[in-house]
């Protein structure tokens, strides 16, 4: 049994709460250990927006620290955290930084700082240290050819320099992953352009447009659902839908899963953790439809 | 008040490439530290140990060796040669209690002019603390 | 020794002189041992000034002339040839390079006038020890040899052909003509392309000098300037051409298909194939890879109907070896592969192609006969959107420098597509025009007026939608997003060396530089010399260009050649690595490590006894010293670089 430290943030705890105990069930088939860090706080996602260095860095920067003294990796799933762990990472351990971050350090008072602790994304440990052939093995619900369109969102893959998780334009890991398990990739131009998450309160009409275009360009490309990792990406291009659908007569509703939905349900776990009810797209039709879900 | 250490350093370049590339730092008009002498040879490969330690004899702190890239040699393998013998020589440095680092060889082409003002620059602030090579004064032969 | 030593420390205006300090210089110099005079001058390469040293050495019988100046690369020669001309032995002459290693890397003046001190000391060393040498005559072949047959290659062979010089022109492919072939109409003057190449390609063809070996390559050369072996690997044709007379015959029914590389993928060609019909030679070529006679046995269809009986399915690979005096590098280019650009739905998205293909497409004698039809449904694009610096300008993602050609070559094509699509729209999304070269600017106005529309700011994703390609970009002069809905997409990809030329200069040991170009001598003013000597360069293998610089090199590269051949003999550099016979032990020890086999272990009477020694081929030396640092007796001295010539000079060097 692998065991890889895991950070799981504040919206799997919540909101995504399946996307977090899927990803945990999962691994545990695959032969994998998630295990929790000890104590954790919030990542400090909305670091960007804070125009104190400091402030916005404490979140992460402690995370980080405390992972240091329980593993050489750190592993997460929202593509949110990931995106703000791995790039503080990058800014703490760049050169000419050491007294920045010996400050920081004494700040939340920790004294281990690990500068080669990896942040990993679970799709990075399934491609690299379980293998999508080791998956494949293991599945007991072939999804059937079931047509998905992996979206990535922006977080995952931007800025390229400090994320170098795939091809910016065109990344292939989830795609892959979800070919494992016997689903049907489907290519559509917009795998990691803006879901307008972060709009949604101040401007929902500009959010509203970025997820019409997803969905459009999915439907065109006949995708039957969209396979996701954020939490933030999955609740918009969801639940806009319904603003959408009235909007737009005729407008074909696509469901939004999680990626550790699907692997969950592929691997053969059933029931509420999948929490296929919490949608606002129904996902059960077209699951029976395809004959995964009884 | 202490003078600051100002490092001998004597350098063999090729003609082809490093001595170029120095050339081209000069017309870029880069700047670095003067330190290094350089002496310019047809090719690395010219560069017999014996010269290496003659120039640490005669009161060089380090000594810089600059040729071609593996495989661009202007002479086919001169710089393979030199590849070979630097280590060879760094052994027998050891053995005589002289730092290996005192001895870098480094491959600069013609279009690197940038490269050869950051290598010398790096190797003579890097002898800097090192400190002087104290070699006893009966293995000196400075005047 | 008691030589007399001159050294003369120019200022060069205020290159050097504004830096080291030349008094302190002249005081220090004037006290070293065997420094007979010393003299300073504002600029040692002027007439005055070389006239001053020639006057100092015959005055003070100078046995030997030191000249701290700029680097040897300049004036080296400059300064050997006047003190030749006073009677002094040019290779008693020494530079000391005080300014671009010296002057213009040292801020501070004390320190710039210590250093330039210890160059000049080392030089002087240098200068003790010198013996004077004389040049090795070494004589020449008087052939040359173009690599690469398109528009440069072609030209350069002409040029040396027609001053009376036989050349072999080795081009890779089936026929010559290269890119230009595949071209429609060339700019400023929408000339046909073929139109104006095909007389150069027959007259290159028929030309008595020019022995053209096309579908060949450069496989191994030997030697040097004035002598190369060169051996060229002849691929199979499967076909004799001595027999064959072009009539096509064979092609009419072969069953094996492939993309055509000629119509870069829009169309078919079959696996015996001419790569198009005005090929030079016109003689066709059998692709063993998808011919069914050699995958399967069952196919003769060719060879049946071939009324000269010229099908040789069982020609092999040969190789011919040619004697030559000097090499043209004329390898050309190829388009930067857009593969990784995924923003660009490159490969992925059908209607996006480059502009070679949008070429083929214009072209009369193309896969659409010339009418403007998009690959994917051969339908009339009414909306065509052109991406300049496709690959270009881009530091991070592609290559960081300009292609030279596309603007000007994207002009032509919108408005070629506006000739042939009267109610079409063109528009070019772009980051600058640049229209250098003559008549250039007014072609792109003639663009612009003709309803081409030029918007400013680069293009950020291009993608299907349908029917349509979407190309997302943006109006950097209105400041806003633009989004257009094109029917096709044609990029102007950058323009990169061939991927063979990476090989080749790997055989030749040419010089590339950090792109994959092939690097001339100086940017400046050796535009068509390479720093071996006996290899030039011709064309967009040396960077991007348009086809009348590539003509305009390919001439001067010849008349490099044509050069080289006027000297009765070469002269090789004296500066070799000898043989002491006393001392030598018979070894062997350089003999291996000596790369030219310029050296050979024979048996000699050497003082009344025999004993093994080493002979030296004075014209295979190159003067590189590996043998002088290998030889465990000190037996093998390079003329002029001797042990104990080094070690004064590094001694002198550490001095003050």
């Amino acid at each position: 049994m692998r065991e890889f430290t895991y950070y799981p943030g504040c919206a799997l705890f919540t909101k995504a709460k399946n996307l977090d105990q899927c990803a945990r069930m999962s691994a545990e088939i695959l032969d994998v250990r998630l295990k929790e860090m000890t104590t954790w706080n919030c990542c400090g996602a909305i670091f960007s927006t804070v125009s104190d260095d400091l402030a916005s860095q404490v979140g992460p920067i402690r995370n980080l620290a405390r992972a240091s003294s329980q593993g050489d990796s750190l592993v997460t799933l929202c593509a949110a955290c990931y995106n703000v762990l791995k790039r503080s990472q990058a800014w703490i351990t760049k050169p000419g930084n050491e007294t920045t971050r010996d400050r920081f350090l004494n700040f939340i008072e920790e004294e281990k700082f690990d500068p080669n602790l990896k942040v990993l994304h679970l799709l990075e440990v399934m491609k690299n240290d379980i293998g999508f052939e080791a998956v494949k093995t293991k599945v007991k619900k072939n999804l059937k050819g079931l047509k998905l369109g992996s979206y990535y969102g922006c977080l995952m893959v931007r800025p390229e320099a400090e994320m170098q998780f795939d091809s910016v334009d065109n990344p292939m890991m989830m795609d892959d992953l979800m070919a494992a398990l016997g689903a049907q990739p489907v290519y559509f131009p917009f795998k990691t352009e803006c879901c307008g998450g972060y709009l949604l309160v101040n401007d929902q009409e500009a959010s509203l447009k970025c997820a019409a275009t997803i969905i459009n360009s999915l439907n065109a490309a006949g995708a039957e659902a969209v396979v996701t990792t954020c939490p933030l990406c999955q609740y918009n291009v969801d639940n806009q839908q319904k603003i959408l659908s009235e909007r737009v007569a005729g407008f074909k509703k696509l469901p939004v899963f999680y990626f550790t939905q699907l692997l969950a349900l592929g691997l053969g776990i059933e029931g509420d953790v999948l929490n296929l009810d919490g949608h606002y797209v129904d996902p059960k039709p077209l699951l029976k439809a395809k004959g995964l879900l009884s | 008040m202490a003078d600051k250490f100002e490092p001998r350093i004597t350098g063999f370049v090729c003609k082809w490439c490093t001595s170029a590339g120095a050339d081209l730092a000069g017309t870029s008009r880069k700047t670095y530290p003067p330190n290094m002498t350089p002496i310019m040879f047809f090719c690395s490969g010219r560069v017999d140990p014996q010269h290496i330690l003659h120039a640490f004899r005669s009161g060089a702190d380090g000594v810089f060796i600059g040729g071609c890239h593996p495989g661009d040699c202007h002479y086919q393998e001169g710089n393979y040669k030199t590849m070979k013998r630097i280590p060879m020589v760094k052994k027998l440095m050891r053995d005589m209690g002289i730092e290996e680092d005192r001895l870098r060889l480094e491959w600069v082409s013609a279009s690197e002019g940038d490269k050869f003002t950051k290598v010398i620059t790096q190797f003579v602030e890097q002898i800097r603390g090192m400190g002087p090579l104290k070699l006893p004064a009966k293995q000196r032969k400075v005047s | 020794m008691n030589k007399r030593i001159g050294v003369v420390v120019c200022h060069c205006g205020i290159n050097i002189a504004g830096v080291v300090k030349i008094p302190e210089v002249l005081e220090t110099i004037k006290t070293l041992p065997g420094v007979a005079a010393v003299r300073d001058h504002m600029y040692c390469c002027s007439d005055p000034g070389q006239n001053m040293i020639k006057d100092l050495t015959k005055s003070e019988k100078l046995d030997a002339v030191v000249v701290a100046c700029c680097s040897p690369t300049l004036h080296e020669s400059t300064f050997r040839k006047a003190v030749k001309s006073v009677g002094l032995n040019p290779y008693l002459c020494e530079i000391a390079n005080i300014r671009e290693q010296c002057s213009w890397v040292t801020p501070d003046r004390d320190e710039a006038t210590k250093k330039a001190i210890r160059i000049i000391r080392t030089q002087v060393a240098r200068a003790r020890w010198d013996q004077p040498l004389e040049p090795i005559d070494v004589p020449v072949t008087r052939r040359a040899m173009v690599v690469g047959g398109g528009v440069a290659g072609i030209q350069a062979a002409l040029d040396i052909a027609n001053a009376g010089y036989e050349v072999v022109l080795v081009e890779k492919d089936p026929s010559i003509g290269g890119h230009m072939a595949q071209l429609s109409e060339t700019f400023p003057t929408l000339d046909c392309s073929q139109c104006i190449l095909t007389p150069k390609m027959v007259e290159a063809y028929q030309h008595p000098k020019i022995k053209l070996l096309t579908y060949s390559e450069v496989a191994d050369v030997s030697g040097y300037v004035g002598n190369f072996k060169v051996k060229v690997r002849r691929k199979p044709a499967y076909i004799d051409w001595d027999v064959c007379n072009g009539c096509g015959q064979c092609l009419v029914k072969c069953p094996g298909r492939k993309e055509s590389e000629f119509d870069r993928g829009m169309s078919k060609r079959k696996a015996v194939y001419r790569p198009f019909p005005q090929a030079v030679p016109n003689r066709p070529v059998i692709d063993a890879s998808i011919c069914v006679h050699f995958k399967t046995g069952r196919c003769s269809i060719c060879a049946d109907v071939c009324p000269l009986k010229a099908i040789r399915y069982d020609q092999k690979e040969s190789f011919v070896e040619e004697s030559v005096g000097a090499i043209v590098i004329a390898t050309g280019f190829e388009l930067y592969d857009l593969k990784d650009y995924s923003s660009f739905g490159v490969g992925k998205t059908q209607d996006v192609i480059d502009g070679l293909q949008f070429e083929r497409i214009l072209s009369a004698s193309g896969p659409t006969s010339g009418e403007v039809k998009r690959p994917s449904d051969g339908k009339v694009p009414k909306r065509v959107v052109f991406v300049q610096c496709a690959g270009s300008r881009d530091v991070e993602n592609g290559k960081p420098y300009c292609s030279k050609i596309c603007c000007m070559y994207t002009a032509k094509h919108a408005m070629l597509y506006k000739h042939r699509v009267h109610d079409g729209d063109a528009i070019v999304f772009y980051i600058d025009v640049r229209t250098g070269g003559k008549g250039f600017e007014e072609f792109y106005k003639r663009a612009t007026d003709e309803g081409v529309l030029y918007v400013r700011g680069k293009v950020s994703k291009i993608y299907r939608q349908g029917d349509k390609v979407v190309v997302w970009g943006a109006d950097t002069l209105t400041g806003q997003k633009v989004q257009v809905e094109a029917d096709m997409v044609v990029l102007a990809n950058a323009m990169t060396p061939t991927p063979e030329s990476a090989e080749l200069a790997g055989v030749l040991k040419a010089q590339r530089d950090e792109h994959g170009f092939f690097n001339e001598a100086h940017p400046k003013l050796r535009p068509v010399e390479t720093l071996t000597a006996g290899y030039f360069l011709a064309g967009a293998g040396q960077g991007p260009k348009d086809i009348p610089e590539a003509v305009a090199q390919a001439s001067g590269a010849a008349c490099k050649v044509i050069g080289l051949f006027s000297n009765k003999t070469l002269s090789h550099d004296p500066p070799i690595a000898g043989i002491d016979e006393d001392a030598c032990s018979g070894c062997g020890v350089c003999v291996d490590v000596c790369p030219y086999g310029a050296r050979e272990l024979v048996e000699k009477d050497v003082k009344g006894k025999m004993k093994k020694v080493i002979k030296v081929n004075e014209v295979l030396c190159e003067c590189c010293g590996a043998c002088s640092s290998a030889c465990p007796v000190a037996a093998c001295e390079q003329r002029n670089l001797k042990d104990e010539q080094i070690q004064e000079m590094v001694e002198a060097g550490l001095e003050g």
